[in-house]
């Protein structure tokens, strides 16, 4: 006699829905436990590596929770016949997601905008000068989309950026905050990014102090911008220093 | 363009140290704004703002769609940007595309808020008919006619002139079958609902050029600039959006200094943008 197998079915529509109202709403509050057990102003470990891919000049692999991407640096090497004479490098990056990086497949390739940004970030560091005449190539492959992505992957680029020798005026670090009402919660997971009220997102040189790209979306008050403004700047130094470590590490063992 | 020569680009800079810009402006003062509305008849809102010699157009429409399954109780708005070939020959075929791109993403990140629909300009659950069924999907869609520098302000200016202009018809449902089936509905010609824009936030491009920040930058005055912020600032002073545009640095205190000045900018702006809209409101009623 066959006994019908046991199945689950995942929730989606209401159910989910429902959960999030609920998020949503507790949120709001200033006892709200995050769902990892962290606190409103702490990051998630971040756990990086270079020397990921053999063929690339250099190349780096970060995760950070449930975010996983690996970026490989092609370069300095012969621009394209048809761009025309410069006297400076070029600088060309390009994101793209894995098909099952996020839980609905092929929903990543919404976020086409990463590639500018990432561009935009990494321009500001970048001694374009010391390459003239030639094109430095940044590929970016996001392998799980676990929220806070675009900071992972400005992260990552200047750690392969550094890892294949390219010449910088520091490293970009990157870190994005969500705010929910009152509160102000650094380093969002994706189910806290898809329901927040508004977010900051800066890349900065720390040892400059200079903000290469900064974009914030939602409501703020000047007084909540600039509160998380210096949340975030104290936390990309940090973050700073342990891509140092991370180099440092990776050059000792070569030599 | 033609390129600049060294002896023009030291004439831009020390103007613009010296609080006199090439064409006789203030650093903090805009151009003359002209504003129409109504232009494209088809469309169900639609506006041309020039300001100085910058000319675009923006349109809205409206179409019946269903909303997504992560938010069956919100309408859908998107928004897109073309520049012309009649702006600049570059922006030919694939040429503009970067540039439009760009403005999109910006704009997007400046009218629709956070995720959780807070901050957003349009109310999208204003938009939904039936939930989880049918919703209105707002179309808005800028043209660049002419170029000359400050596109994303005057954009975003004449968006906000589009959406008060804008009607969308009121809708009947006639007939809601069993939750499979398409419900029937009945687009009345008669009725309108007219968005609110009072709550619609205006962009402010502050661009850095030596030590002083400029409003309103020409071309001329873009390509001398070491970095760009525009800050969109609603009429209660909160900042409903902030993007970092160009290559150079900027130290956080420079950014904040930027805030604050856009927002003290930002009131002029809206004050001028509301008379002019409520000037073209009162020039249709009267024809």
């Amino acid at each position: 006699m066959a006994t019908t197998p046991m199945t689950y079915s995942p929730s989606q529509g209401a159910e989910r829905r429902q959960k999030q109202q609920q998020m949503r709403r507790m949120s709001q509050e200033l006892d709200w436990k995050r769902s990892d057990g962290r606190s409103f102003h702490q990051c998630r470990p971040a756990c990086l590596q270079t020397g990921a891919t053999n063929a690339a000049s250099g190349s780096a692999y970060a995760e950070f929770g449930a975010t996983k991407v690996i970026v490989s640096v092609f370069g300095p090497r012969e621009s394209k016949k048809a761009m025309m004479y410069s006297d400076i490098g070029r600088l060309n990056c390009n994101v793209s997601f894995t098909t099952f990086a996020t839980p609905i497949r092929g929903q990543g390739s919404d976020n086409k905008e990463y590639s500018a940004m990432l561009h935009k970030a990494l321009e500001g560091a970048v001694i374009l000068e010391s390459f003239p005449k030639t094109t430095v190539d940044v590929f970016a492959l996001v392998l799980e989309s676990g929220g806070g992505d675009l900071p992972v992957i400005i992260s990552c680029a200047s750690l392969a950026l550094a890892d294949a020798g390219i010449m910088m005026y520091d490293l970009v670090s990157s870190v994005s905050v969500s705010c929910f009402g009152k509160n102000i919660v650094i380093d969002p997971t994706a189910e806290e990014e898809a329901c927040q009220d508004g977010s900051l997102m800066i890349a900065c040189m720390p040892a400059r102090n200079e903000v290469t790209q900064l974009t914030l979306t939602g409501q703020w008050s000047t007084a909540k911008t600039n509160e998380a403004m210096e949340l975030c700047m104290d936390a990309c130094s940090k973050l700073a220093s342990i891509m140092r470590s991370c180099l440092k590490k990776s050059a000792n063992l070569s030599s | 363009m033609v390129g600049l020569s060294e002896g023009e680009r030291r004439f831009i800079r020390g103007g613009i140290a010296q609080d006199l810009r090439s064409d006789g402006r203030r650093r903090l003062q805009y151009c003359p704004i002209s504003v129409q509305t109504g232009v494209i008849p088809q469309a169900n809102g639609s506006a041309r703002v020039r300001l100085g010699a910058t000319d675009v157009i923006a349109t809205i429409k409206a179409e019946l769609g269903k909303p997504s399954l992560l938010q069956p109780d919100k309408g859908k708005v998107s928004i897109h940007v073309d520049c012309s070939p009649t702006a600049a020959p570059m922006f030919e075929g694939r040429g503009g595309e970067e540039l439009s791109s760009e403005l999109s993403l910006a704009l997007e990140r400046c009218l629709l808020g956070g995720k959780s629909g807070a901050g957003a300009a349009i109310d999208l659950s204003s938009l939904i008919v039936l939930d989880g069924k049918v919703c209105w999907d707002l179309y808005i869609d800028g043209l660049v006619i002419s170029s000359d520098g400050n596109l994303l302000d005057t954009l975003a200016a004449a968006i906000k002139v589009a959406l008060s202009n804008t009607g969308i018809p009121k809708v009947n449902i006639v007939y809601d079958g069993s939750p499979d089936d398409q419900p029937e509905v009945d687009v009345s010609d008669e009725e309108f609902l007219q968005f609110d824009t009072s709550g619609v936030p205006v962009v402010i491009t502050l661009t850095k050029v030596g030590k002083h920040y400029i409003v309103d930058a020409t071309a001329e005055e873009e390509s001398q600039m070491s970095s760009a912020v525009s800050v969109s600032v609603n009429r209660n002073g909160q900042i409903c959006g902030l993007i970092k545009r160009g290559g150079t640095g900027l130290d956080p205190s420079v950014i904040l200094d930027m805030i604050s000045v856009a927002k003290h900018v930002s009131k002029e702006l809206i004050s001028m943008l509301d008379s002019e809209i409520a000037a073209a409101e009162a020039s249709d009623d009267e024809s």
